[in-house]
């Protein structure tokens, strides 16, 4: 027997059947219920302990993501320069995220090192040892500088006043207390390609433009290639006011590098009794050349041609 | 001329005519206000349908009666709180079980018939055509409860398998796949007791 037939067989059996209930059902006295029970009560789409797992799986679903994305969100940016240069990232609660190396010397600091549930101070003072253990830091004579990024100013000044803190506090008992320079950094998209391009910290960045704020004619590609003492030296020689990024009393502590002062006073020698070289930077001097005139536009010109053979020479 | 009216004539190719279930949710808030004309708007449609999943429950025609009558006037008392879900046969439906559940609980027993008792069986008497009687008593002795349930409900109605599948609160593959099945039952079935 086919589909058809059986369906067939299946209406007209029960269309045969006899079937009088109308009159009965409406003759019968009508009791109206106050409320449902549990033979009218409707159902849901979902059964109530369907739809209370469903509502218990999204709850656990979004106190999941909640917490990937308030762990895994960068709150802080912390720059570590030496001349290794490092940046850490940190979340809300201060827990490190991410550590990334800046340049080669910093790739080798952060080898093997692993940071998971740690702190954005512990984090910072094990870098530091890291630093001194390979002789990055060693003296007191040595820079640290610390950037620290943050939406909120207020937390961004209160982090690197910690820091700065921490790593003092930590180095005392070795007998070593470098001049720790701190900054406060904004965000900014076109800082970060800068410093992608010139393979420095934001951090570093940020001072350099500082500098350059302060003098002009001092060039990015130029500043860039200096080693943090000697970015921080050639400041402090040529008197920049440094005061809203190094305090006064770690301003006092810095020396010049001989390599600057060097350099410097050697150009200064050479610029008495001399004509003027012939350069289309060198601004020409209108007195004789017996006396080295105190003119700073004209020494920063120099320096920066000497800084730019130093360079050389370095490479 | 009459050799091809023999060949020509096929009373197993008459087309089933359906009655089409389309229930207003509004005749529920009708009748919540004592309307009775709404009552027996609901009744019409539903007799059949109704009349076919009582039976798929209770296996009996006298049984399935008594649900009937009592769902109906659980209806009349319910009606007023009513909530429009786009379900209203569901409401039925759930009515019926619940009312033969409860009546289970209490009377503590199913019975289920073996295939021998089937010819035997008087509670189908109405049914007139043997034929006939044969195909329901396997569709309600031989087919789980929802299977019987699609397939007499397809079979009365017409409803789509999707409609059916609300009505049931099935899914819609759910109810397929049973169908499907119950037919092929049925068929084996019904050759069997064709041999015997």
């Amino acid at each position: 027997m086919d589909e058809k037939n059986i369906l067939k067989h299946l209406s007209d059996s029960i269309n045969q059947a006899p079937i009088q209930l109308l009159e009965t059902i409406k003759d019968k006295p009508r009791v109206k219920q106050l409320r449902h029970d549990e033979i009218t009560r409707q159902k849901n789409g979902l059964s109530s302990m369907k739809f209370m797992t469903v509502v218990a799986s999204v709850f656990v679903l979004a106190s999941i993501v909640n917490f990937q994305l308030q762990y895994r969100t960068v709150d802080s940016r912390v720059y570590l320069d030496v001349n290794p240069s490092l940046m850490i990232e940190s979340n809300r609660q201060n827990k490190v995220i991410d550590i990334t190396a800046l340049n080669p010397e910093g790739d080798k600091i952060i080898e093997d090192y692993k940071f998971k549930g740690r702190t954005l101070n512990q984090v910072t003072i094990d870098l530091v040892d890291k630093l001194v253990l390979s002789e990055y830091i060693s003296n007191s004579d040595d820079l640290i500088l610390v950037s620290v990024f943050n939406d909120d100013k207020e937390k961004a000044h209160l982090q690197k006043k910690e820091l700065k803190t921490a790593i003092l506090k930590h180095l005392k008992p070795k007998s070593i207390q470098p001049v720790i320079l701190t900054l406060a950094i904004d965000q900014s998209n076109n800082k970060n390609d800068m410093a992608s391009k010139y393979k420095i910290s934001e951090g570093k960045l940020t001072l350099i433009r500082n500098i350059m704020n302060l003098s002009p004619k001092l060039k990015a590609d130029v500043l860039e290639k200096l080693p943090l003492d000697q970015l921080v030296g050639l400041a402090k020689y040529m008197e920049l006011d440094l005061s809203q990024v190094i305090e006064k009393q770690d301003l006092d502590k810095i020396v010049v590098p001989d390599a600057i002062k060097d350099i410097i006073e050697e150009d200064d020698k050479g610029n008495k009794g001399n004509d003027a070289p012939d350069d289309d930077k060198k601004v020409k001097d209108d007195d004789s050349d017996d006396d080295a005139k105190d003119d700073s536009k004209e020494d920063e010109k120099e320096v920066e041609k000497e800084v730019e053979k130093e360079d050389d020479d370095q490479e | 001329m009459l050799l091809f009216t023999f060949i020509i004539e096929d009373s197993h190719s008459e087309l089933i005519t359906y009655k089409k279930i389309e229930i207003d949710e509004n005749l529920f808030s009708r009748i919540g206000e004592s309307d009775m004309t709404a009552f027996d708007e609901l009744y019409q449609i539903t007799e059949r349908a109704l009349y076919a999943y009582a039976l798929s429950l209770s296996k009996c025609h006298d049984e399935a009666l008594d649900l009937m009558h009592d769902t109906y006037v659980r209806v009349i008392s319910a009606a007023h709180l009513y909530k429009p879900m786009g379900k209203p046969l569901a409401w039925l439906f759930t009515i019926a079980k619940n009312l033969y559940l409860s009546q289970i609980r209490k009377k503590g027993r199913v019975v289920h018939m073996e295939i021998g008792q089937i010819h035997n069986d008087r509670r189908f008497s109405y049914v007139t055509d043997p034929e006939d009687k044969m195909v329901l008593q396997v569709a309600l002795n031989q087919l789980t409860r929802e299977e019987s349930q699609i397939v007499l409900l397809y079979a009365v109605t017409g409803m789509k398998h999707k409609d059916i599948a609300i009505s049931l609160g099935l899914g819609l593959s759910t109810t397929l796949s049973k169908y499907h099945r119950a037919i092929k039952k049925m068929r084996i079935y019904l050759e069997e007791m064709e041999g015997v």
